[in-house]
């Protein structure tokens, strides 16, 4: 009997292999025979369907395309325009990788080989590089007959540059270079041909500022007066942070704009998420919704502190370009706008430090912040650092030094005067306040009479101080996104009830201190 | 006395630690003193390029250098108090500005630029675009050569190099002097008034380029005539008539290219338009058009579409004033026409077009058309499509109509 199992169990494991190795053979015939019936199209060759997504977009601005060989049509500027940037972005992630992926696309034979000489002589010293532009201003020299070559010089050239020695940073540098660059159409391509760094003749930019609030020793004046930030972080109490989302309503965020006027505070701090905006494409209508909560605020008298950037964490130097465009055409958009006081760069970076790199945060920062002041000069700028060591950083590049306290009560005199002694800029703490989760599953929470003895203890220290404060937050929210703490209930729950107006809308005791009585 | 010397001893220690304090201070102020004993700031491309700084700091040193096409490090090799740092070779073959940093233990010491200029010892090379590879005859239309010389490592040569552009046409051969700017030297070559082929090379620092070409094509065509070959003036719907163009010229008397596409339109006595086509060989177009067979005329005009057009020609054809016999067989069913004869009474060649038409109770209920066979031409009604009846036929051919009243089928 059990020889008689035995052998059927051999027959069975016999069978079944067998089978099972036909359908693996057909399995693999027939996808070596589909891969070779799904050849390129011949079209391909022709490089029309390309598929263009927007990775590389320093700001190109061209200075003229006047030159004695042809007209320039507007499609062809476009295409040129495209491959060069392309060209330089292929050139800096080879440079990154040590790899010539891509390069042929993008420059003839003889320029290759000449790129290809410094990937390999710099992996074989251990060298790469990350590499970015920010700006190229290219003027037309010559534009032949055919359609075939063209020359032009490319002025004022940004260059950020991060060299890596092995995994050490050995260099960063920053430099402006003038390139003469010589461009074939070769197979629907335009390449480069040749490329010469020539030396820069600087030509400056005037830029004329219209001030709407400046800073005159530590303290920030609007209209000749004195201004102390008396604000509040804000977020509708339905759509916390997912301010300009589908249930965006104006009509709420004006009550909500009266309750804050009516409790004497004179600023909020609003906060725009760069993935929600659009990334390097922000999308018109966000920008409309920002437009009227900054007119509402405006008709409420409410200045608006407006924190950029929120949930990026990229960093990276191939990724600036994208981050420079998004801020470019928001604060164009905003520039003449009265209602803003300050544009906060990012709600606090230095918690990416460990994770992407102190140094690649500080870069992007100091970056970025070029970025923002060359488009809109009118508006202060600030950093919403998340603790007061932090807040060391960057100084001379920001106007106003933001910083956060979430510690012990006890200890923020300290803090805040070994802060104060290392700057001569106006301060702001942008962010505190203390959850009132007490309850069932918190028994040692806060309770919300604690919270506003922890908000009058605060409003003692900042009129003692006479420094610039924003709360966190006005309302307790009923749901928490996983983004902003995550998942884990107890977290979410804490951040539920940082409010003065709690889920039902009432006021709790800390509202009496939301400012100064 | 003894004090005294002393005293001269306490002084003599005095200045002796003064000084030596002072020279070891002064030693270290020369100690961060960095000087660049290089000279040359401008360097022929492919020449070694090494700079020489003279230094007293020890640390780690690093030279940043960058260039036309990317940036790297160099490190130093020392000999005594001098830092050499000998230029990567793809560095100083590529013509351009370099810009270098010293850092010491990672801390900025100084920075300036050297540049590298193309190379013009070594022989030039020439690289050359000549193009479009057809242009148009008459001066207006012109093919343009781009030429850009460079040096034996690819480095475009200086600006304000002289350059010699020559092209050859027919016995004129031309030379230009040019120089180069922005990197390449150009010229536009206009076309003569005559078609042909100009043949154009460049040359610089005595090196020639190929010979690049481009095909000189006939401009516009302007007006022709018409003329029209026939075998006879007769309708007999069997002929052909050919219609020629004269040679087809542009203004300055060259022949059109070959395959210039020539429409011909006609216009009969009922002003209906007939039309026929022809491609040029050496500048004539010829279209073929079948006599009709019955007393026509036509008046025709050829185009070349949006460039020129042809005279009038005016066509008669003459009826060929005949007459022909129907018989009717097989139950009134079988009708036969013919024989059908031409204009010497001869049987018209197979071929020529005969229409029935069938009428009942003066409404058209069909009609058919035959062609000719040895003269003749027989119709059947079929019992099943024309039930018994009468009919009226009516039967044209060559022009001449005849008509059978009430006939009666059974």
């Amino acid at each position: 009997m059990v020889k008689k199992m035995n052998k059927n169990i051999y027959r069975i494991i016999l069978i079944g292999s067998f089978i099972g190795i036909n359908v693996l053979i057909l399995l693999s015939i027939s996808s070596v025979l589909s891969y070779f019936k799904t050849g390129a199209d011949r079209t391909a060759m022709l490089h029309l369907d390309l598929e263009n997504k927007d990775v590389y977009l320093p700001k190109v601005k061209w200075r003229s395309v006047d030159n004695p060989g042809r007209p320039m049509e507007v499609k062809t500027q476009y295409e040129i325009q495209q491959d060069y940037l392309d060209a330089w972005y292929v050139r800096n992630v080879a440079y990154k990788t040590n790899d010539s992926f891509g390069l042929q696309d993008f420059y003839t034979d003889n320029a290759r080989k000449k790129v290809l000489k410094y990937i390999n002589d710099n992996a074989t010293k251990d060298i790469t590089i990350e590499n970015t532009t920010l700006s190229h201003n290219p003027e037309l020299d010559f534009y032949s007959a055919d359609g075939q070559l063209i020359v032009f010089t490319d002025y004022q050239v940004e260059q950020f540059r991060r060299i890596y020695k092995g995994k050490e940073v050995a260099f960063e540098t920053l430099d402006t270079a003038n390139y003469k660059v010589l461009m074939l159409l070769e197979d629907g391509f335009w390449r480069i041909r040749h490329m010469i760094k020539e030396p820069v003749i600087k030509i400056s930019d005037t830029i004329f500022a219209n001030k709407f609030a400046s800073i005159q020793e530590n303290k920030i004046f609007i209209n000749n007066e004195p201004f102390q930030i008396k604000g509040i972080n804000y977020y509708p109490q339905e759509t916390p942070w997912d301010m300009f989302g589908d249930q965006f309503d104006i009509d709420r965020i004006a009550s909500d704009f009266d309750i804050i006027k009516e409790a004497k505070l004179n600023t909020i701090r609003i906060f725009v998420q760069y993935e929600d905006f659009g990334k390097a494409e922000v999308i018109p209508e966000k920008l409309e919704k920002l437009r009227l909560v900054l007119d509402t605020a405006q008709t409420k008298n409410l200045k608006v502190v407006v924190t950029l950037f929120d949930f990026y964490g990229d960093y990276s130097i191939l990724d600036w370009t994208l981050t420079h465009r998004h801020v470019e055409k928001i604060v164009t958009t905003f520039k003449e706008h009265p209602s803003i006081l300050a544009w906060d760069v990012k709600n606090e970076p230095d918690l990416d430090f460990e994770a992407r790199g102190k140094e690649s945060v500080i870069a992007w920062l100091r970056m970025i912040i070029v970025q923002l002041k060359k488009y809109d000069s009118n508006h202060l700028v600030t950093i919403g650092w998340s603790n007061t060591k932090a807040a060391e950083l960057l100084q001379d590049k920001i106007d106003l030094v933001s910083f956060h306290y979430y510690l012990e009560l006890d200890q923020f005199d300290t803090a805040y005067t070994i802060l104060s002694k290392k700057t001569e800029k106006p301060l702001i703490l942008q962010e505190f306040g203390v959850s009132s989760n007490f309850g069932i599953l918190n028994p040692f929470g806060t309770s919300e009479k604690t919270q506003a003895n922890y908000y009058r203890t605060m409003q003692t220290k900042m009129s003692i101080h006479e420094l610039n404060y924003m709360s966190w937050t006005l309302y307790d929210f009923n749901n928490i996104p996983t983004s902003v703490v995550g998942s884990l209930p107890w977290r979410k729950n804490k951040q539920k009830h940082f409010g003065f107006i709690d889920q039902k809308g009432n006021k709790k005791p800390a509202f009496k201190f939301i400012t100064k009585q | 006395m003894i004090y005294k010397k002393s005293i001269y001893v306490i002084w003599l220690a005095l200045f002796l630690i003064i000084g030596v304090t002072y020279a070891t201070y002064n030693s270290n102020i020369i100690e961060e003193k960095i000087t660049l004993i290089t000279k040359e700031r401008v360097f022929n491309a492919g020449e070694d390029v090494s700079l020489k700084f003279k230094i007293t700091a020890h640390g780690e040193t690093f030279l940043l250098i960058d260039g036309s096409y990317g940036i790297t490090i160099v490190q130093a090799t020392r000999i005594d108090d001098h830092l050499i740092f000998n230029f990567p070779k793809h560095f100083i073959e590529h013509k351009g500005e370099i810009s270098w940093e010293l850092r010491i233990n990672n801390q900025f010491k100084q920075k300036g630029k050297i540049k590298i200029i193309a190379n013009a010892k070594t022989k030039t090379l020439i690289e050359s675009y000549f193009g479009p590879p057809s242009i148009i005859a008459g001066g207006r239309d012109y093919a343009m050569m781009v030429t850009i010389p460079t040096d034996s490592y690819d480095n475009p040569v200086k600006d304000h190099t002289p350059v010699d552009i020559k092209h050859q046409f027919l016995k004129i051969i031309d030379e230009d002097h040019l120089d180069t700017d922005y990197l390449i030297a150009w010229k536009n070559i206009f076309s003569y008034t005559k078609s042909g082929r100009i043949l154009v090379s460049t040359e610089c620092n005595e090196t020639d380029s190929k010979e690049f070409t481009t095909i000189v094509y006939a401009d516009n065509a302007v007006d022709f005539t018409i003329e029209a070959f026939r075998k006879h003036e007769f309708a007999d719907g069997n002929q052909v008539t050919s219609i020629m163009t004269s040679i087809i010229r542009d203004q300055y008397g060259n022949i059109v290219t070959d395959g210039t596409y020539v429409e011909f339109i006609i216009r009969n006595k009922e002003n209906n338009v007939l039309k026929a086509a022809g491609t040029t060989i050496r500048g004539v177009a010829e279209a073929k058009m079948l006599h009709p067979d019955h007393e026509e005329e036509w008046k025709i005009i050829a185009y070349v579409t949006g460039m020129a057009k042809s005279n009038e020609l005016f066509l008669k054809y003459a009826p060929i004033k005949t007459d022909y016999a129907i018989e009717i067989t097989d139950n009134k069913r079988t009708i036969t026409v013919g024989p059908l004869k031409s204009f010497m009474k001869q049987i018209i060649p197979n071929g020529a077009v005969v229409t029935l038409y069938i009428y009942q109770k003066n409404k058209l209920v069909d009609y058919k058309v035959r062609t000719s066979f040895k003269g003749k031409v027989s119709f059947e009604l079929i019992e099943d499509f024309y039930p018994d009846g009468n009919y009226t036929l009516e039967i044209e051919a060559l022009g001449v109509k005849k008509r059978i009243e009430k006939l009666e089928l059974w």
